[in-house]
C-alpha cells in the first residue's frame, strides 16, 4: 500500500511539516537546555554538541530520502509503536533526570516518525545518524569508573616506562607521576573512557564518510580504534609530562593542556587514516594476487 | 485539509503532551529542605564515649581536590578521634543536598586507587549498633607499607546504599513521589597492619557514635529507623 501522491517533503516551505518541527522542539528544547547547563559543561562531555552537529549534518546529507514517502501499512504501524514507546521513554527519562533514557528517546521518536512518514527505505538510510546519537549519552558512572581507572593506570605505567627508558628522572605512584621536581596527576579526563568514546565516535564517523564496502575492513578499523586511542592518550600524557619537565608547571597546565587535547585527536585521526591506508593496501594486494592466480590458472 | 496534515497535527499534539507530562512529573522538592537542616559540624559530637577529637594542625590542602569536593558536596566533615588507649580513627562524612545523576557521592573503592592506594579486598558486612545493624562495606587498602582498613556506607535520602545501582534505585523511588533525595558518604578508617583489629575498633567507634546522636540524626546519618 503506497501513498505517493502527497507532498511530504521535509522542508520548511512545506507547511504540513511545521507541527512536527514544533512538537519536536517542545520535547527536546528542555532536554538540550538541561544539557547545556549541566552535562555539557563537564570537561569529559564536551564532545556532546559536536555529536549533535554531526548528526544534523548527516541528516542534511541524506535529505533526498525525505521527499517521497514509501510507507506501507507495516511501516506505519511499527512506526507508531516505536514513536509512542519513544514518548514514554522521554517522559520517564525527562521527569526522573535519567539522562540516558532522556537522550535515547530521541532515537526512538525520530525512528518512529521516519517510519510513519517516509517508510523503511528512509529509515535504512538514516541508521547511522540515529546510531550516532548514542555517543551523546553519558555512560553510567559504574561502567566509566570500572574502565577509566585501569586505563589511567595503564597509561601511567606505559608513560613511566617509556620515559624511564630514555633516562628521565621519573617515578610513579598509582596514577601520580613524579618527574624532576614536578608531580603530575593523570586525571580522569586525561586518559579515560570519555576520550575513548569520542575517539570511537570520530573513527566511526570517518568510516561512514569514507564509505567502505568491505565489512571486514570496517570491523577491523572499528576494533583498532581502542588501541589507537590508548596510544594517542599515551602520546598526549608523555608530551605533557615532558613539557612540564622542560618548561614548568605553568606551561604544562595552561594553554598547552588544552592544545594537547587537540593533539590527541589529531594523532588518533592520523593513526586511523594510516591504518586504513595500510589495510586498503593489504586488501588490494591480496585481490591483485588472487586475480593473478586466476589469470595464471585460466 | 489533507490526511497527512491531520496526522502531523496529532503527532505534534502527542509530543507537546509528552513534554507537559514530563514537566509535571519532575520531582521538585528537595528532601533536604524538609525539616531542620543538617549541620554535620553540630550533629557529630567532638567528644563521645571514650573518644576525643584530636585537632590536626597544618593539613595539606590540595586545591584541585578541594575544588572537586566543593563541586560535589555541600558539606564535608573530616576529623581525627583518639580513645584512652591512644588508638585513633579518622572520620569523614561528605554530604550532598542533591543526589541526582551527576552529583552522586563517590565511593572509596574508586577514589582510593586513583590516589595510588591499592584496594586489597572489599567485603560487605554490617556494623552492629544498639539501634540496629548498618549495612557497610569493608575495604582493605594499602599504600606502600601503609595499610588502611576502611569501613563505610553511603545513604540516599533515609536509606543506606552500597552501590551506584542501589543508589539509583532509591533515587528513583523518591523521584516518583516527587522528592529529590540528599545523600552522604560516611567513612571511618585507621592506619593499622592488623585488619581485624582495625575493623573491630571501627565497629566500636561507629556504635559509640550512633549511641551519642539524636534519633533523627541516626536516621539521617545511618538510615536507622529504630527509635528506642
Amino acid at each position: 500500500m503506497f501513498f505517493n501522491a502527497r507532498n511530504e517533503q521535509f522542508s520548511l516551505k512545506n507547511i504540513a511539516i511545521w507541527p512536527l518541527v514544533l512538537g519536536f522542539l517542545a520535547l527536546y528544547i528542555p532536554t538540550y537546555l538541561n544539557l547545556v547547563n549541566g552535562l555539557w559543561t563537564l570537561e569529559d562531555q564536551g564532545h556532546g554538541p559536536l555529536i549533535v552537529m554531526v548528526v544534523i549534518y548527516l541528516f542534511w546529507q541524506n535529505r533526498e530520502h525525505f521527499k517521497q514517502p514509501q510507507t506501507s501499512l507495516t511501516s506505519i504501524t511499527i512506526g507508531w509503536v516505536i514513536f509512542v514507546l519513544g514518548l514514554l521513554c522521554y517522559i520517564l527519562g525527562r521527569s526522573q533526570e535519567i539522562y540516558i533514557i532522556d537522550i535515547l528517546s530521541q532515537v526512538l521518536v525520530l525512528a518512529g516518525l521516519i517510519l510513519i512518514i517516509y517508510g523503511f527505505p528512509a529509515l535504512k538510510k538514516s541508521w547511522f545518524p540515529l546510531f550516532f546519537l548514542v555517543f551523546m549519552v553519558p555512560l553510567p558512572s559504574v561502567i566509566v569508573d570500572a574502565i577509566t581507572l585501569p586505563m589511567k593506570v595503564a597509561v601511567s605505567i606505559v608513560t613511566e616506562n617509556v620515559l624511564y627508558f630514555f633516562n628521565y628522572p621519573i617515578a610513579r605512584e598509582g596514577v601520580i607521576l613524579h618527574i624532576g621536581q614536578y608531580q603530575l596527576l593523570v586525571a580522569d579526563a586525561c586518559a579515560g573512557m570519555h576520550t575513548l568514546i569520542s575517539l570511537e565516535a570520530l573513527g566511526l564517523l570517518y568510516l561512514n564518510l569514507v564509505k567502505h564496502d568491505s565489512a571486514i575492513r570496517n570491523i577491523t578499523l572499528a576494533l583498532f580504534i581502542i588501541p589507537i586511542s590508548f596510544t594517542a592518550n599515551v602520546i598526549r600524557v608523555i608530551s605533557l609530562t615532558l613539557i612540564t619537565y622542560y618548561f614548568g608547571d605553568e606551561v604544562g597546565q595552561g594553554f598547552v593542556h588544552g592544545f594537547a587535547g587537540m593533539l590527541l585527536f589529531i594523532v588518533a585521526l592520523v593513526l586511523i587514516i594510516s591504518l586504513d591506508t595500510m589495510i586498503q593496501w593489504f586488501v588490494n594486494s591480496r585481490e591483485n594476487a588472487a586475480k593473478t592466480i586466476k589469470i595464471a590458472n585460466s | 485539509m489533507k490526511k497527512n496534515v491531520y496526522r502531523n497535527l496529532i503527532i505534534a499534539l502527542l509530543m507537546i503532551a509528552a513534554s507537559g507530562i514530563a514537566m509535571a512529573l519532575r520531582p521538585t522538592q528537595l528532601l533536604a529542605e524538609i525539616g531542620p537542616s543538617l549541620s554535620l559540624d553540630e550533629v557529630v559530637p567532638r567528644a563521645f564515649g571514650d573518644w576525643q577529637e584530636l585537632k590536626q594542625a597544618g593539613q595539606i590542602v590540595n586545591p584541585q581536590r578541594q575544588q572537586t569536593l566543593d563541586k560535589f558536596y555541600a558539606q564535608v566533615l573530616s576529623r581525627l578521634y583518639v580513645n584512652s588507649n591512644g588508638e585513633s580513627i579518622m572520620l569523614s562524612i561528605a554530604y550532598g543536598k542533591d543526589q541526582s545523576d551527576e552529583k552522586q557521592v563517590h565511593y572509596p573503592e574508586v577514589c582510593y586507587p586513583a590516589q595510588g592506594f591499592k584496594v586489597l579486598s572489599i567485603e560487605q558486612g554490617s556494623a552492629k549498633t544498639d539501634f540496629g545493624d548498618i549495612r557497610v562495606k569493608r575495604l582493605l587498602t594499602e599504600l606502600g607499607v601503609r595499610k588502611e582498613p576502611i569501613t563505610y556506607w553511603a545513604t540516599v535520602g533515609e536509606k543506606v546504599v552500597l552501590s551506584g545501582y542501589e543508589a539509583k534505585k532509591v533515587q528513583l523511588s523518591y523521584g516518583f513521589s516527587g522528592y529529590i533525595p540528599d545523600g552522604l558518604i560516611f567513612r571511618v578508617s585507621s592506619v593499622d597492619k592488623d585488619a581485624k583489629n582495625a575493623f573491630n575498633l571501627q565497629q566500636t567507634f561507629i556504635s559509640d557514635l550512633i549511641k551519642n546522636i539524636s534519633p533523627i540524626d541516626r536516621l539521617r546519618l545511618a538510615g536507622i529507623h529504630n527509635k528506642n
